[in-house]
């Protein structure tokens, strides 16, 4: 159990649009300005998953997936770092911490939000998959389908499907929350978040889907803070370049996604009972 | 020839007429040890008689696998198979001809060597899929992969049977944490209600149970 973190009040991040970014690869140049105070004291915990003896998917020429996500995520954090924020990596090299201490890294912090970085096994090559967290018994498996006299592709595990979680209320500064259940109450922000970050993806890699999935994605459960798992398709290449040139635009996306955010502040003090 | 020389041939020859004799033993010997590395699911269905109950049919059932064209989609493959009016004994044998059956290896959604141990049907639609430790180990790294792992298995019970509501995977009789490190396995997935395409007698009816 750990004491819940609830705040209420919206605070837009859209003046972020104007941000510290490199240009994108289509060449588009964004103005660079000074992002405003609010984004300062926010911290972005970037996951580059497995690690240590778990090497994660492995590449035919033995790329390993937790070495890939390890530079996916040092770029992101020169990203977001440009924008003041304070970004932690949940590791810095070659450890393996359990899903429960990553967890932990986060839910010590305060306004923070949480990204996990995999590659797949297999997949389309250079495509990009944004998933926030349903839980399983709220799953209707819409299906990535295809046939069946259809064309459209429906996201397996669908958003639509996805529990429409209220927040838990706003001065609930004393009631607890599951461990096992920690996402429960993010999961509305989870998915605004996930709904950003897919479409930067999208506008980068073509080919992604339009919108991100929901999935019983195990790390993300335990996390108390809004929480998106990203996933670049796939270890499956022979030249390793091609997934060290995907570093730099999901570098990018994770940085204007994340200006755009719309995080909640804490409820200010004066608003809450028993204050003392 | 020097005296030397005719040593070595003569004890060359000897060698060779040793390894002669010994090769056939040698070469026993290695095909044993193939045999000896086949898996234990291997082992087992060699011996083990396909499912089947005296009311199997032959029916055309819905089984999901890989896209053929995308390796991010499933999609519904029509199979002829014996199928038993028994819910339970139906679920099994859906998800061993889904294991068994499929029409090519980038298609394959569940690892080869994976096994169905046991298939428990509740009378409240819960499902319990039993797997063997392969389904764990051998199943591709990744969300995308183990989201088509679990999802083709629930889009064809959805699609043959229409008493199953919700499914629990265990690995090898226990709770398993993750299936192959990504996707979470703690809780139960919801198997969406459909129409299935033939219904025999005793499948058709999903249960008024909603929890």
């Amino acid at each position: 159990m750990l004491g819940a973190s609830v705040s209420s009040t919206p605070l837009a991040f859209g003046a972020l649009a104007q941000q510290n970014m490199p240009p994108s690869p289509n060449g588009e140049q964004t103005p660079l300005s000074s992002p405003p105070e609010e984004i300062s004291g926010r911290t972005v915990v970037l996951d580059p998953a497995h690690g240590g003896a778990d090497f994660g998917a492995r590449g035919p020429t033995g790329l390993a997936e937790s070495d890939v996500v390890l530079d996916f995520a040092r770029a992101a954090r020169i990203a977001l770092e440009a924008l003041r924020l304070r970004v932690l990596l949940t590791r810095e090299g070659n450890q393996d911490p359990s899903f429960d201490n990553r967890s932990a890294m986060v839910n010590g912090l305060r306004n923070a939000i949480f990204i996990s970085l995999h590659v797949s096994s297999s997949g389309p090559v250079g495509t990009a998959r944004t998933y926030y967290y349903v839980f399983p018994s709220n799953v209707s498996t819409g299906g990535n389908l295809t046939g069946a006299g259809t064309t459209s592709s429906v996201q397996t595990f669908s958003p639509a499907a996805a529990p429409q979680t209220p927040l838990p209320p706003a001065t609930a500064r004393n009631s607890l929350v599951e461990w096992d259940h920690a996402q429960q109450a993010s999961i509305d922000l989870s998915r605004q978040l996930a709904n950003l970050v897919q479409t930067e993806l999208g506008h980068r890699f073509k080919g992604s889907p339009e919108m991100p999935v929901a999935a019983p994605v195990r790390q993300l459960r335990t996390i108390a803070a809004p929480a998106i798992a990203i996933e670049l398709s796939s270890i499956d290449v022979t030249d390793a370049k091609r997934l060290d040139q995907m570093a730099q635009p999901l570098a990018e996306a994770i940085g204007r996604a994340v200006a755009e955010f719309h995080y909640p502040l804490p409820a200010p003090a004066a608003s809450s009972s028993g204050g003392h | 020839m020097p005296r030397l020389w005719k040593i070595a041939v003569a004890v060359l020859a000897v060698l060779a007429f040793a390894a002669l004799l010994t090769f056939p033993a040698l070469l026993r010997s290695v095909f044993g040890l193939r045999r000896a590395n086949r898996t234990d699911e291997q082992a087992r269905r060699a011996i083990v008689p396909p499912i089947s109950t005296p009311t199997d049919t032959p029916e055309k059932a819905q089984l999901f696998w890989l896209s053929a064209a995308s390796s991010d989609a499933l999609e519904p493959t029509t199979v002829e198979l014996d199928l038993s009016a028994d819910p339970q004994e139906r679920a099994k044998q859906l998800i061993t001809a889904l294991i068994e059956k499929v029409p090519s290896q980038t298609q394959r959604t569940l690892p080869a060597d994976t096994a169905l141990l046991q298939f428990y049907l509740l009378p409240n639609g819960t499902a319990i899929a039993d797997f063997s430790q392969t389904l764990g180990t051998e199943t591709p790294s990744g969300i995308l992969n183990e989201e088509m792992a679990v999802d083709s298995i629930v889009r064809t019970l959805a699609a043959n049977l229409s008493t199953i509501y919700r499914l629990k995977i265990l690995i090898r009789g226990l709770d398993a944490d993750t299936l192959a490190g990504h996707l979470d396995l703690s809780q139960f997935f919801t198997v969406p209600p459909q129409a299935p395409p033939q219904t025999a007698a005793g499948v058709g009816q999903r249960p008024a149970i909603g929890n």
